[in-house]
């Protein structure tokens, strides 16, 4: 008897001591901060005041060098982080401290960086039930046991001889584990695939290109659905209350667009779905819900996996569930999200192939003479292939209002000509020219962009590219890196920099925020981007010569 | 640039120890740039070497000079160029593209030795002087390539899309198409070897169907693109036996787009027997007595545990041999005996055949199979 009343006291002790921990602990649970990727933390320790005193707290060496992407996670007081390379590593280390409590180091076939056609990074993992999921370059997706690291169970998504690759981390939805891979060019056909996250078995699958017999198979010509690409390499978004999962999908494949219908801006039916799209599937069933295409029978290489943020807003007086995506062709599209109703599109930095939206048929109105085609280079065509936004995600803040986001100001001179693999006679010279200057000489800028009014309400200049994925705090904080090694605080009012230090290697990974035992951290991974300079010439040759490559996770606190 | 270094200083280090032991000079070294994996230029696995290997080694023979190969993908062509001949880490670029505009800041080559284009596959029944007579019949092409490109730009074709070339091959076997337009060293080497040349292979001309390569060396190593030059212009009889013995289809390309006929008829293609080329180093399976595991461990002790680790208990994953089994299953011994004897000169890894003795390096392969983990 005396026991029981002591083993109660203990009880409520623990009880109370885990109600006090809830309220002084927040994590960082998912790569975009909630399954919506609005990237924003109601956390509001660390403040436009306070900011210039933050000062580093831990860091942590990745052991892997270059085209660092990863978005910490932040579960209790344990993080997870991963670096490049395969990941060479997932680590798990204590989040107050920095010290690594295990390691996860996958045997990645050598070689696999000639096999993945845009760099060896990694982007996270994902977390759910005690299990620590992770998307490999080699095709494999792997769940760990969080409290050890060791392999729960593992699967092959993907072959990745064939240039198919996963480098973004999976996305929870219920029990299920759902990934894409990358690929879009390289002969693969896109699907989303949906695995028991108890054990790795499949449940659904959903092919991003619908086979013969399926609504829209004939927006394909001939039989170039087979190899159409349409792959979904970057994050998912998912919506618990609708169970609906939010997908971008990348370019068609191949480049050639007489392949895969006219190859004019007159492209009737062969539009190419669901390529550059926006897909929105039930979590249960693995089916269509809705789609929406954002760039139809592209031939730019306007990939649409840009990440689709979902938040509920208030337009004309009413509030819509919405999605926001900033694609990469340009356009900052708001769709209603349970519907995907087109509601408005603006486009949000220079963008010379289209003249504007039909708001009618939802598909923008392109000037024919920007388009490239097989024997016709267009040229001076903004925004050029990497896009007006690349994959570094932008962040909403619910507080401001704004969405905050990098954004990029390249052009480029393209045709579709051949630039095929030949086995034993290499690539002859590929065509185009990625690397033009868009107006004003900048290559990046940071903006503020209100999604109602769509138009843009501060921005933030630089001469490189590549601005680094964005988070926001309720204090009124946006915090972002770039390509020099500058972490930046700004004042999300107007954009002025409040705080900066410099991390030594260029930043594309987004920032994470979280708080234990009462006490705010803000992490980044730094290293900059390795593979992509090489693609634009002179601008890539002052995107190396920005900062060193590197590998290593910066976490800040107050003092 | 510490890696850089490091990686000189091994190579350094090696080829002071070869000429010490062996008397060889470095300049008679030519190191070639191949891909491990792309049958019929180029295997690392054997048994056969693939046409720009026996091209290099030929060439190499009449400079006096020896080879060493080091292995890249060429799945992105540049980047294989930039990260071997233009590292430093090979000397001879074996299949680079004879065309003004290939790299040619950093890359010199050399006269084209050989044709490679595409070329249509067909049953000896099915007859065509035209492509406009491929119509009633269903033609296989390979994705992303001119020939999809071509039919797609051309009304009244029935055309089936393969991810790869051995694909669309296998489909006219099958039965399954007509006729494969594809990149034809791969379609006459699968004749040869696979079908007993039972089917004509028939290079097609036009634009962006045939290219001509040389072999690219440095753009400073301008000396060594004229003794290539000059070898090149004797070894052309030999070339050519050389491309013949894989099946490369060498008759004269055949204009199919143009809009007459053309007069000559296709050339068949041709029936060489497959000889025996020389088998690469295959491990024996016997299983090792202890006394041979023991020598080996010995020996590897002695010259590879300061990379390798004492024992080969290894730290770092990417060097830790006990891990062969998991990465390479069968191909294990294989795998060790390319690297051991060739090297990785893009890892830091010297290639040993002059230094360590074959049964030395079979004793080190009877210690590391005893050390396998499990997966």
């Amino acid at each position: 008897m005396k026991r029981h009343a002591l083993s109660a006291v203990i009880a409520f002790a623990v009880v109370l001591i885990f109600t006090l921990a809830a309220q002084a602990q927040q994590g960082w649970p998912v790569y975009g901060g909630d399954p919506g990727n609005t990237r924003y933390s109601t956390l509001t320790q660390i403040t436009p005041a306070n900011v210039k005193t933050l000062k580093v707290a831990w860091v942590l060496q990745l052991g892997s060098l270059r085209s660092q992407e990863s978005t910490p996670l932040v579960i209790g007081d344990t993080m997870y982080v991963t670096s490049s390379h395969g990941p060479k590593n997932v680590f798990a280390v204590e989040a107050k401290t920095g010290v690594v409590k295990w390691r996860y180091s996958p045997d990645v076939p050598s070689g696999i960086d000639q096999y993945a056609c845009c760099d060896v990074n990694n982007r996270g993992v994902a977390f759910a039930n005690g299990r620590v999921f992770v998307g490999r370059l080699d095709g494999a997706l792997v769940a760990l046991d969080a409290a050890t690291g060791k392999e729960v169970w593992k699967t092959q998504v993907i072959d990745y001889t064939q240039g198919s690759v996963i480098t973004s981390p999976p996305t929870i939805a219920k029990n299920l584990v759902v990934t894409g891979f990358g690929g879009g060019e390289y002969g693969a056909r896109g699907f989303i695939v949906a695995y028991d996250q108890a054990d790795g078995k499949e449940k659904w699958r959903f092919y991003t290109v619908p086979g013969p017999g399926e609504p829209g198979n004939d927006t394909w010509k001939g039989d170039s659905w087979k190899y159409g690409g349409a792959t979904a390499w970057a994050i998912g978004s998912y919506d618990p209350t609708l169970n609906l999962i939010y997908y971008g999908t990348s370019n068609p494949g191949p480049w050639n667009a007489s392949v895969r219908g006219t190859d004019s801006s007159n492209y009737g039916n062969f539009t190419n779905l669901f390529s550059s799209s926006t897909v929105a599937i039930d979590a249960d069933t693995g089916k269509l819900a809705w789609y929406y295409q954002s760039t139809p029978h592209d031939a730019w290489d306007y990939d649409g996996v840009n990440e689709n943020v979902l938040a509920d807003v208030e337009i004309n007086g009413q509030k819509v569930p919405a999605l926001f995506k900033a694609d990469r062709n340009g356009f900052f599209y708001v769709l209603n999200r349970k519907t995907g109703q087109l509601i408005s599109a603006k486009l949000f930095a220079t963008a010379n192939w289209t003249s504007g939206m039909d708001m009618a048929t939802g598909r923008p109105i392109e000037v024919p003479e920007k388009r490239p085609r097989v024997n016709f280079r267009a040229q001076d065509v903004c925004p050029s292939a990497i896009g007006n936004k690349n994959w570094m995600p932008m962040s909403y803040s619910p507080q401001t209002g704004l969405v905050y986001m990098p954004t990029l100001n390249i052009c480029m001179d393209m045709n579709l000509a051949q630039v095929d693999y030949k086995r034993g006679a290499f690539y002859l010279g590929a065509d185009f020219e990625l690397g033009k200057w868009g107006p004003g000489g900048h290559l990046g800028e940071v903006i503020a962009w209100d999604p109602v009014k769509q138009q843009k309400v501060w921005g933030n200049t630089d001469p490189l590219p590549y601005l680094g994925g964005i988070t926001t705090t309720a204090s009124g904080l946006v915090f972002h890196g770039d390509i020099h090694g500058w972490f930046k605080a700004l004042d999300a009012k107007n954009g002025n920099t409040l705080w900066k230090f410099m991390t030594g290697s260029g930043i594309s990974a987004a920032p994470a925020t979280y708080s234990i035992d009462g006490k705010q951290y803000v992490a980044v991974v730094s290293g900059r981007t390795f593979a992509i300079p090489p693609f634009f010439g002179k601008m890539g040759e002052q995107m190396v010569a920005a900062s060193p490559e590197g590998g290593a996770l910066f976490v800040f606190e107050l003092p | 640039m510490i890696r850089r270094i490091f990686r000189v200083l091994l190579v350094v280090a090696a080829l002071a120890t070869a000429e010490s032991v062996a008397g060889a000079p470095a300049a008679t070294l030519l190191r070639l740039c191949a891909d491990p994996d792309n049958l019929p230029f180029s295997s690392a696995t054997g048994p056969e070497r693939g046409v720009y290997l026996e091209v290099g080694a030929l060439v190499a023979a009449r400079l006096g000079m020896t080879t060493d190969v080091v292995w890249w993908h060429t799945a992105y062509g540049r980047r294989a160029v930039r990260n071997t001949l233009l590292a430093e880490t090979c000397d001879a670029y074996v299949g680079l593209p004879v065309d003004a505009g290939y790299m040619d800041r950093q890359v010199s080559v050399t006269r084209p030795f050989l044709g490679v284009g595409y070329a249509i596959m067909t049953p000896p029944s099915v007859s065509f002087a035209r492509l406009d007579d491929l119509k009633p019949h269903r033609v296989a092409v390979e994705f992303r390539t001119p020939p999809q490109s071509l039919l797609a730009t051309r009304e009244g074709f029935s055309v089936s899309t393969y991810r790869s070339a051995e694909d669309a091959v296998d489909a006219v076997a099958r039965k399954e198409v007509d006729a494969a337009f594809v990149w034809g060293p791969i379609a006459g080497h699968l004749n040869l070897k696979k079908f007993a040349s039972a089917y004509r292979v028939v290079p097609v001309a036009g634009e962006g169907m045939q290219f001509r390569v040389g072999i690219g060396v440095r753009k400073s190593e301008e000396a060594l693109r004229r003794r290539i030059d000059e070898a090149l212009s004797q070894l052309q009889p030999e070339i050519r036996r050389i491309a013949e013995h894989y099946g490369f289809p060498v008759a004269a390309p055949v204009d199919l787009t143009a809009a007459a006929p053309p007069a000559a008829s296709p050339a068949p293609a041709t029936s060489a027997s497959p000889a025996a080329s020389a088998p690469a180093a295959v491990a024996t399976s016997t299983t090792p007595a202890p006394d041979t595991v023991g020598a080996g461990r010995a020996v590897f002790n002695q010259h590879c545990s300061h990379c390798h680790s004492p024992n080969a208990h290894s730290p770092e994953p990417a060097r830790d041999l006990r891990r062969l089994r998991i990465r390479y299953g069968d191909r294990m011994s294989a795998v060790f005996y390319e690297t051991i004897t060739e090297g990785r000169s893009a890892k830091g890894m010297p290639p040993w055949k002059e230094i360590l003795k074959a049964d030395d390096i079979a004793r080190i392969l009877s210690f590391l199979e005893s050390v396998q983990s499990t997966p």
